[in-house]
Order: structure tokens, then sequence, then C-alpha cells
């Protein structure tokens, strides 16, 4: 890998310090492009103890790669360093994430790395750690403080250099990076060749920043979907062999569904098979996301979805129906709700009609309160609702009137063998279940298309389903013979209309 | 819009290649969904002259198919007094998005060379094509002669 030293001087690095330095020995020439001055480092005033900061501002953001110390400047050794960068660009506002820690002990230096560990022979006895990535704290750095912790016996905390070695970020716009390029390539010219000899990975460094840079900017062939001659985002090779793109697979497929017709290779309209059938082509999207990051700035690119993958939907038919249910579920949800706590409110109106004793206000006030809200109901208007209607129902819990439900004349056939504080539980329990399966539910991890078990509810039959408002499965028979006698109730005692009842397409 | 990119690569395609059968192609500028072209056909009767199609491509191209009229006249089993054809390669049911145009336009050729009698549009003409292909072929270089765009030199 390449990377471009971001304290040289040719990057325009900024340089402070929270400490006077000595005569002869001022921070800036840490980044001076004078090579007398560079010879001398960097040295605090003689008085002056760690810990001292030092901090090095860059020319726009950048990936750290690794960061190389020597801390020596004549007898004067600095040997404990704490390195922090920053990604806020205002000074007043530098928060800096510590990111490594080193003590050295006869080691001439130090290198903080991250996952390329730097060889060199010049710098092969430099004592090692690691850089810790947390929040961030690697990528798109504008700072990089180093704090002077510690030093040797008696000495002065000093630096001689500091490397700071990376990449721009890729939130850098494109023309930066070309500055940077730019710059980079040309600090030999300005510099005296003394002291800078030109490393052989420098030139690397220059034509492949140069490839990455160039203008000439074209998505390679294999990358492109042969279907629509568009990049790919998730790419699947087909049985046929042939790589297309996953949004094509499925456009395809709806139109094959069109027809009627299973998916199939889009090239030799063959089925596909549990043993044959589009596999995600695992390499070649790790080339197509490295190429899409890598050219982050194209504006082509930017509109490209970046996915970290996707379900992939084989059978589009039945995701079809899947739509079109969860759709449905989703209104029916939402009448569930409001008739749900509409026929609960009503319930306790006629309770509350029924036994003048309670205050009507009360009801009429969770009436009010719930049918505007319903559709958005809040679990506050939901425990309102209960706490007054458990209310009620202490409060009647003394009258053991049976069938005080006006809109369901059967509950007279149950009721003698229920207590009327049952009834009323249950209806309770229904209407507040229903009301909050409208709900996102934070403790219900099952995914409400999972419906383990579709059949009837009562005698098991799986052929001509219907689904009732609460959501329940209900035979062509059962439901005639409840809508015939008249019993328009579910087993869970929710009521409903005879034109609640959809036919339900599993 | 989806099917932008494939048509240019496409039309890049069939005008580096060449086709001596499909020449002259016009696309519109802002309207790169509408081809316009000359077919050429090799067999008699229609090698006297040349026919002027439109290509219409849907906007979900590639996953629909394109629509082919002729502008020329022409005296074909297979094509009718409006200029509709019948293609199977583009019919919407038989229609695969891995089809690339200038195979569509090949086929295209290839049926205006060879009259198929079997699946007619007009099936006066193949009637007459069946039974008496020396009137047949004699009323279609007539109409040839009077209807058709005149062959490119080269």
């Amino acid at each position: 890998m390449d990377y471009f030293n971001f304290c040289h001087f040719c990057l325009n690095p900024q340089v402070s310090s929270s400490a006077v330095s000595a005569e002869g020995h001022e921070i800036t020439n840490l980044i001076s492009n004078d090579v007398s001055k560079r010879e001398k480092g960097f040295m605090v005033y003689r008085t002056i103890n760690p810990p001292v900061d030092v901090t090095f501002t860059f020319m726009c953001k950048i990936n750290i790669s690794h960061i190389i110390i020597w801390p020596q400047v004549g007898n004067q050794k600095s040997s404990g360093f704490q390195v922090s960068t920053c990604n806020k660009k205002s000074s007043s506002t530098h928060s800096f994430v510590n990111v490594g820690t080193g003590f050295l002990k006869n080691e001439p230096g130090i290198i903080f790395h991250h996952a390329y560990e730097p060889m060199n022979s010049i710098t092969s006895n430099f004592l090692r750690r690691r850089l810790i990535t947390r929040q961030n704290s690697l990528n798109a750095v504008y700072a990089v403080q180093i704090k002077i912790m510690k030093t040797n016996q008696s000495s002065v905390p000093a630096i001689l250099k500091v490397e700071v070695w990376g990449l721009p970020s890729v939130s850098c716009p494109k023309e930066v990076r070309m500055k940077v390029l730019d710059l980079w390539t040309n600090k030999d010219k300005k510099v005296d060749i003394r002291k800078e000899q030109k490393k052989p990975e420098e030139c690397k460094l220059r034509s492949t920043a140069a490839a990455l840079v160039n203008q000439d900017f074209e998505i390679p062939e294999d990358f492109l979907d042969p279907i629509t001659c568009e990049i790919m985002v998730l790419p699947f090779i087909l049985p046929s062999g042939k790589v297309v793109d996953q949004r094509t697979l499925e456009k395809h497929e709806n139109h094959e569904a069109n027809w009627g017709r299973r998916p199939s290779d889009p090239f030799t309209g063959k089925l596909y098979t549990d043993a044959s059938k589009p596999v995600l082509a695992v390499a070649l999207k790790a080339r197509i996301d490295k190429f899409l990051i890598d050219h982050a700035d194209v504006d082509e690119l930017k509109k490209i979805p970046r996915t970290v993958g996707r379900k992939f939907k084989s059978s589009s038919s039945i995701q079809g129906n899947n739509e079109v249910i969860a759709k449905d579920d989703s209104q029916i949800e939402q009448n569930l709700v409001k008739t749900s706590v509409k026929k609960a409110c009503e319930q306790i109106v006629n309770i509350g009609n029924e036994q003048q004793r309670l205050s009507i206000n009360k009801q009429k006030g969770t009436c009010e309160f719930s049918e505007p809200t319903s559709k958005k109901l809040k679990l506050e208007s939901v425990s309102s609702l209960n706490e007054s209607m458990q209310n009620i129902c202490s409060s009647s819990s003394s009258c053991s009137v049976s069938g005080s439900f006006r809109n369901d004349p059967v509950s007279s056939e149950s009721g003698p063998k229920r207590t009327h504080e049952e009834l009323l539980n249950d209806s309770l329990d229904a209407a507040l279940k229903s009301a909050l399966s409208g709900l996102p539910s934070f403790t219900n991890f099952t995914c409400r298309n999972q419906k383990v078990e579709k059949k009837c509810s009562f005698c098991d039959e799986k052929e001509v389903l219907y689904i009732l408002p609460c959501q329940h499965l209900l035979c062509r028979m059962c439901l005639m013979k409840k809508t015939n006698n008249k019993d328009c109730k579910c087993f869970c005692n929710l009521p409903f209309n005879s034109a609640d009842p959809k036919r339900y397409f599993s | 819009m989806a099917a932008t990119r494939r048509l240019q690569k496409e039309l890049g395609d069939i005008r580096t290649s060449g086709m001596k059968s499909f020449r002259d192609i016009q696309v519109d500028e802002s309207n790169i969904l509408t081809w316009q072209g000359l077919i050429v056909p090799d067999n008699p009767p229609y090698n006297k002259g040349a026919f002027r199609i439109e290509i219409n491509f849907p906007a979900e191209y590639p996953f629909k198919p394109p629509k082919i009229n002729f502008k020329t006249k022409i005296y074909h089993p297979n094509i009718d007094e409006k200029g509709q054809v019948c293609l199977p390669i583009i019919s919407a049911e038989n229609w695969k998005p891995a089809t690339k145009t200038d195979q569509v336009i090949q086929a295209l050729v290839a049926l205006v060379n060879d009259p198929e009698p079997e699946h007619p549009l007009r099936a006066d003409l193949a009637e007459e094509f069946l039974k008496d292909r020396k009137k047949f072929i004699k009323n279609a270089e007539e109409f040839t002669k009077k209807h058709s765009e005149k062959r490119p030199s080269d």
C-alpha cells in the first residue's frame, strides 16, 4: 500500500504546541522545509515537564494508516507518547479521541500502526503499537494530537520528527484529492534533494494515485449488468453462467410472473430449481464495492445504492402475494384498532347506562378520547381506557346481570354459566389485544408474515379460509354456521360484522 | 431511465458492426426510445428496394420487447397494410430480456427475405404465395418498384 505523509511540509500541515519551546527548537521545525531546522527538531523549554501536547492539523480529512515518531533530539529523549485524533475542523472544539499509547525503553522510536504494518530498515527496531479504532477515530481525521507523557530520566520533552501516513478521506471532494496528489508528486522539485531520498514506494504511489483520480473514468465491463448495462449492486451468477444484478432478476421475475410463469434464467429461459438457481457472486460483489468506494466522488456512481446485502427473494409470485397480504394486514389492523376500540367503548357505555350509578362523564371522556386518536393509538390511551374499564368493572362486580351486551344477543346462552366479571374480563382482554396488535411490539420478535398455522381455528380445515378482523382464520363451513346462527363472534370473543371476513389466500 | 444505457450500448454496437441489411439508423437525440432504419433485403422480389422501419422501445426495455413498424408499404404475407409485423422473437410472451436488438433485426430481415405463409397477417397474400408463386412475385416486384425507397448505392 502507498500512503501520503501528511506531516510533510509539501502538504501544508499546521502544528502547534501547548508548551513554550527552547530557542532554536521551535515547534514549526517539525514541518519546516528547511533541512537544518528539521534536523534540530522540537524541544520544550528546559523547565517544562510532561505532559506536552503537539497538535498537527492537516489540509484535508485523512484516513490514518500509521504514525512514526522519532523522539530523540541530541541527548534529550521523550519516552512516553499518547496519540489522539479529532474529526472536527474548528480548533476551539477539538475533541480528541485516544487511539494509542506507547512507552519506550531503549527503542530509538515508535510506530503506531493499524492494519498495515510498515516495514523499513530504518524503523525496523522501533517500538510498535497498534492504533485503536473507535468511532471512526482513524477515518476522516482532521487533526492528530501527540501527547508527550514521559521522558527519559531528567530529559526535556522533545520530538525530532513525526510522520503521519495515510490517504485523503473518501469524503473529500475530488479537487482536494487531486491537489494532495499534485503537491505530493511535485514535492521533490521544489526542495533540495539532499535529504529527501526518493523512496521506490513513493514512485509506485504516484502511479496508483494517478490512476485513482483519472479523469477518463470508466466502469469495468464485468461490473456491468449484461441486460441493463448498468453497474451491478448485488451480482448474482445464473445457472447459465452469466452474472446479472439482483434488481434485474427481480424485474425479470415480475415480468415473468405477469405471464404466470415461475422465475427463470433470463438468458436461457430455464426454470430455477433447488439445485440450479442464482447464487450471489461474492467475490465480484467485493470488487464492485471496492470500486464504488474508490470512486465515491464520481457523480455517476453517487446514485448507486450501497448494499450490505438484502434477502434475495427467489420466488416473486409468493412475494407478490405476501405484499398484498401485508398491505391488507396493515389495513385490517388499522380498521381493527378503530372498530375494536369503538366496540369496547360502546360496551362500556352500555354497561354504564344500565348501571346508572356510574358517572357518565368519565366514559364519554374515554370515548371522545379514543375515537379521534384511534388511528395512531398510543399506549397511554389504551392504558387509560383499560383503567377506566377496570373502574367500571369493579363497580359493576356486585351486579350479576347477564347478557348486558346489547349488541351480541348470543351471549345470553353462555351468560348463565359464566359470571359477568369473567365476561367483561374476556372482552377487555380481547379488545386490548386487538388494539395493541397494530402497534409495533418490541418484545415479540416473530415475523408478521410467518403464519405458522394456516388452517381453520375450529375444525383444522385448510382449503377455503376466511380471515376475520382479529386475524383468526375460519373455514367456509364454520363461517357459514356462525353467520347462520347469528353468532358473529370469533372464538377469541371478538365480535365481527357479516361483511368483515375476507377470503384468505396463502 | 433504465433503458437508456442499454440502448446506447446496443446502438453503438450496431453502428460499429456495420450491418449490410440494416442501414441508415436514425435516432432522435432527445428520444433514444425510437429508432428508424432502412431494411435492405437480398432475396427477390424485395431485392429491388429498401424498406424504412421504426423500432419503438418501451420505457421498461429490456424487460419488455420493442415494437417494429414498417413505414414503407410492402407486399408481404407477414406484414399488414398498417405496417405491423408478426415477429415471434419480440412477441410479449416469448420475449427474453437478454435478446439484443441486432438479433431482432436479423430475425426481421430473415422474415422479409423468406415469408412464412404458415402464420400470415394477410391471408390473401399468403394464399397467393402458396398457390401461385409466379403471380405473387410479379405483384410484389411491381409493388416494390412503386412504393419502396431507393437502395443505398454501396
